[in-house]
């Protein structure tokens, strides 16, 4: 906004490497510094939002109200284990196989 | 083999008295797909051995009473089709087989739609102009050296290029609307609630909604009509179990009152501005009152919804973790295989959008971004909610351009972000709008007007685009259909 004070965000590297450890994300050196340009300037873009007065006003978090309905709650079949556990890219049996978690 | 009939509403009641068959509709759309998609790359996957499987069944029925009875429909390849592989345009899902179908495919099929093709899409529905995609960028049918919009662009650009009369699409923050937009169909963004999400590839769960593309009012209905209501499995859904737009369809508009804010015309170039100031002489001249609106946090909305729908999808696709489907790459730890598949699948933009949401969820700066994102958003609906106090529905442009050249926009993010002004506001308040084609600008390139209504008020945008349909020229639709 035109009379709003503009701080410069600028997201620095070690904060993009922090938040894609967070996301659980590999980037590479060159996305690092990529992602910290274009980040850096969408949330300068979003400094705008701080003129807007919210004081007192409640978050929205989805638009509509939800319908009232609830699910009964009896078992209902569902599909073979097996189809679920076909999905996955390296299975062993109805298995799925991990690294050691614990070691 | 007979020539195709143009329109759903027609074919299917051809194909109900038997005078024309399914199987025939069916490999008529494979064809034309054939045909025309290594130009347009408009679709992922063709379902030939289902599709001409149930058509065959819907030949040989004894009960023949489906609002789409026999007529080949295309989705965008984030719904679920049980037995077909759905990608959601990315990388990530390549080789993935759904064993369900999405609740609106089983109502398609219920109707006797029948499912031939999984159109392409920008990366988990995450763009405006479908350049995004791990399977190429989509071209625009009446240009190929254009976008056709996004992310449902391979949906938009099967129906303009006639590869099928009716295609399903998902809006998040303008992807039915603005492919709509820019490949000249009608494409509609029904409230949020009105047709469930079950089986849909989630994006931003509190903004993502199925609706219809189709080159006819009534087409556009009749879709409609069979996907919407409740859904058990979607606890968002409205409850009104049935919904029936089409048999209350009517072109006469005498006396609804048309909200406009001028400033939001003023903005677009002058091409579009001629043609929507052209359609809104032509509402007047129906009998309707156009009355000026204020929506005072237009100008916000796209930071809002940036910062929402970020934040959504970065929990969203946590899900893609390489364990249970998907791609998997090596890892000597569990952490290590996780980021190695999700470095590795995802494109740039998808990857993008997770670290900004990441970030403005994450500890110290949720109230800062999230937070106050939501507090907008209430402003944003409370906007709309006062301008449906002075009209029944409010038109204007549903970009600033008509389509613009491939890669023109695609190394800016912020630029192309920009481009989604109109509309995001409107998945942020979980509002119906429809895309209308109202006419084609001197370069060759069609223009859509932007129809915004009332919760659950889907009806009037569909009699008021119908009036629009019946009133204006028709187009010489000469881009797209070659050969």
């Amino acid at each position: 906004m035109k009379n709003s004070k503009r701080r410069i965000l600028v997201i620095s590297s070690e904060t993009v490497k922090h938040v894609a450890k967070l996301a659980r994300l590999k980037v590479s050196d060159n996305e690092v510094n990529e992602y910290s340009k274009q980040l850096s300037r969408v949330l300068e873009h979003f400094e705008s939002l701080k003129a807007v007065n919210t004081e007192g006003v409640e978050p929205l978090v989805t638009p509509n109200p939800a319908s009232e309905y609830r699910r009964v709650d009896e078992v209902v079949p569902s599909k073979e284990a097996n189809t679920w556990i076909s999905h996955s890219p390296d299975k062993i049996g109805n298995l799925v196989k991990v690294p050691t978690v614990v070691g | 083999m007979q020539k195709i009939k143009n329109h759903a509403e027609e074919l299917a009641s051809q194909i109900r008295d038997g005078s024309f068959k399914a199987v025939d509709a069916v490999e008529s759309s494979l064809d034309k797909i054939q045909k025309k998609n290594s130009a347009l790359n408009a679709i992922i996957s063709t379902l030939n051995e289902r599709a001409l499987d149930r058509a065959q069944q819907i030949d040989k029925a004894t009960t023949r009473n489906g609002k789409l009875f026999g007529v080949p429909v295309v989705v965008k390849d984030n719904f679920c089709v049980e037995g077909s592989q759905t990608t959601a345009g990315s990388k990530i899902l390549k080789g993935f087989v759904s064993n369900y179908s999405a609740t609106v495919i089983e109502r398609l099929e219920a109707q006797g739609a029948v499912v031939i093709a999984k159109a392409n899409m920008d990366e988990f529905a995450m763009g405006s102009s479908n350049e995004n995609s791990a399977y190429g960028a989509v071209k625009n049918p009446w240009n190929e050296a254009c976008v056709p919009g996004g992310s449902s662009g391979g949906s938009a650009a099967a129906v303009a290029s006639e590869m099928a009369p009716i295609a399903l699409g998902t809006d998040t923050g303008g992807s039915i609307r603005l492919p709509a937009h820019y490949c000249g169909v009608y494409g509609l963004k029904p409230t949020y609630g009105r047709v469930s999400r079950y089986g849909i590839v989630a994006f931003a769960s509190s903004l993502d909604q199925a609706g219809p593309m189709a080159r006819s009012v009534r087409d556009l209905s009749l879709a409609y009509d069979s996907v919407a209501g409740f859904d058990h499995k979607d606890s968002t859904t409205y409850t009104e179990t049935a919904v029936d737009t089409y048999s209350k369809l009517t072109s006469n508009i005498k006396g609804k009152r048309i909200g406009v804010v001028t400033s939001h015309i003023e903005n677009v170039d002058q091409n579009n501005k001629e043609l929507i100031t052209k359609a809104i002489d032509t509402l007047k001249s129906l009998g309707a009152t156009v009355v000026e609106i204020d929506l005072p946090y237009t100008e916000n909305s796209i930071s809002v919804y940036y910062m929402i729908a970020t934040s959504e999808a970065s929990s969203n696709l946590a899900r893609y973790d390489g364990i249970r489907y998907g791609v998997r790459a090596e890892g000597a730890t569990l952490d290590e295989l996780y980021e190695n598949s999700r470095g590795l699948g995802f494109g740039p933009e998808v990857k993008r959008r997770i670290m900004l949401g990441t970030y403005a969820l994450s500890s110290g700066y949720y109230d800062a971004y999230y937070k106050k994102a939501c507090q907008v958003r209430r402003l944003i609906k409370n906007g709309f909610q006062a301008a449906f106090e002075k009209c029944d529905l409010i038109v204007g442009p549903v970009a600033t351009s008509s389509a613009f050249k491939l890669t023109e926009r695609s190394q800016d993010p912020l630029k192309m972000y920009l481009n989604d002004i109109y509309t995001t506001s409107i998945n942020l308040a979980g509002l119906p709008a429809l895309s209308a084609p109202i006419g084609i600008q001197k370069d060759g390139l069609p223009v859509g007007l932007h129809l915004i209504a009332k919760a659950y008020d889907e009806q009037v945008l569909l009699n008021v685009a119908l009036s629009l349909e019946e009133a204006l020229p028709g187009f010489e639709r000469t881009a797209g259909v070659r050969g």
